[in-house]
């Protein structure tokens, strides 16, 4: 196809402005979409007000690698891509970045709305919560605990059922 | 509606917070943790247990859950009790095997993810369906 190789203008929150193939930057469903809708060549640079460009480098660099990925459908999106806390070897590499970088780009893929690098991203997430008591959440999230002792010993009751054997 | 969580000083876990304080961001990350894990989460603070409860989705993740772990929880005990099944244990397996199956034949199609994250139970389950009844009888020693 012809819309293959052509490219595209991002501008990035810090205005550095990036040139993208097309086919690359339409995972993101908000920027496929606002294509359909600009319609015919785009010549004019696309703003992209919330993404600072280091970010925006690395989501590119998933949208190239998942390029020929088959595009999520939108009816069975929370079912199936939350099978299991599985990560595609590639894709936990590319994970494998500081912890602001990485709530970076789950914010950017949110913003972008780009399904499956938000799911690959809550799941990287996950796994470092994964196990952990309430305790170490906090600890490894900087979370306060702001519960009464009674509120706590009240969900600690409702939650014994689920407690292991 | 929940109260957002205090925010961390630290500019460096500003990202995070933001992520934190969006509720279907929140709820996005916990649907992809296993359900034990999610209903330790209602302990971590009030906006978590908030986020948790108010969520369908969530919930419905905690109830199926909480289903399997009941009916494998009466398996292990009536398997506890090793050779020395009455009748009344066999007709209780039955039963268990019958709605476990119906159970999984209900929703293999649209939650196919609730047999990964019980690898444990999996197992089990796999054996409420797979078993005879006679195989059953002859592993116990």
């Amino acid at each position: 196809m012809a819309t293959d190789t052509q490219t595209i203008r991002l501008t990035t929150s810090d205005n550095v402005e990036m040139t993208v193939e097309r086919a690359v930057a339409e995972r993101s469903i908000l920027i496929k979409n606002l294509l359909e809708d600009l319609g015919g060549e785009q010549t004019e640079s696309i703003p992209v007000p919330n993404v600072a460009e280091p970010v925006m480098k690395k989501v590119i660099e998933w949208c190239e690698h998942h390029k020929k990925d088959p595009p999520t459908t939108q009816d069975d999106d929370s079912d199936s891509r939350k099978k299991s806390t599985d990560i595609d070897e590639w894709d936990q590499k590319f994970m494998q970045v500081d912890q602001e970088m990485l709530f970076e780009i789950i914010l950017a893929a949110n913003y972008l709305d780009i399904k499956a690098l938000l799911d690959v991203g809550c799941k990287t997430v996950a796994n470092m919560i994964k196990g952990k008591s309430p305790d170490e959440i906090r600890k490894t999230f900087n979370i306060q605990n702001d519960f009464t002792p009674e509120e706590e010993d009240q969900i600690r009751r409702e939650n014994e059922w689920a407690e292991d054997r | 509606m929940a109260s957002p969580i205090v925010a961390a000083t630290t500019s460096s876990s500003r990202p995070l917070f933001r992520i934190l304080n969006t509720v279907e961001l929140l709820e996005a990350l916990l649907l992809s943790l296993p359900p034990a894990d999610i209903v330790r989460c209602r302990l971590v603070c009030q906006h978590f247990n908030t986020v948790i409860t108010s969520s369908p989705q969530l919930q419905h993740r905690i109830s199926t859950y909480r289903d399997i772990k009941s009916d494998v929880d009466r398996f292990f005990q009536i398997g506890c009790r090793g050779p020395y099944l009455t009748q009344d244990d066999l007709d209780r397996i039955e039963r268990l095997r019958e709605s476990s199956r119906e159970f999984y034949e209900r929703e293999k199609g649209r939650r196919a993810g609730w047999r990964e994250y019980l690898p444990d139970l999996r197992v089990i389950v796999g054996a409420l369906w797979g078993v005879d009844m006679e195989d059953l009888e002859d592993s116990e020693e």
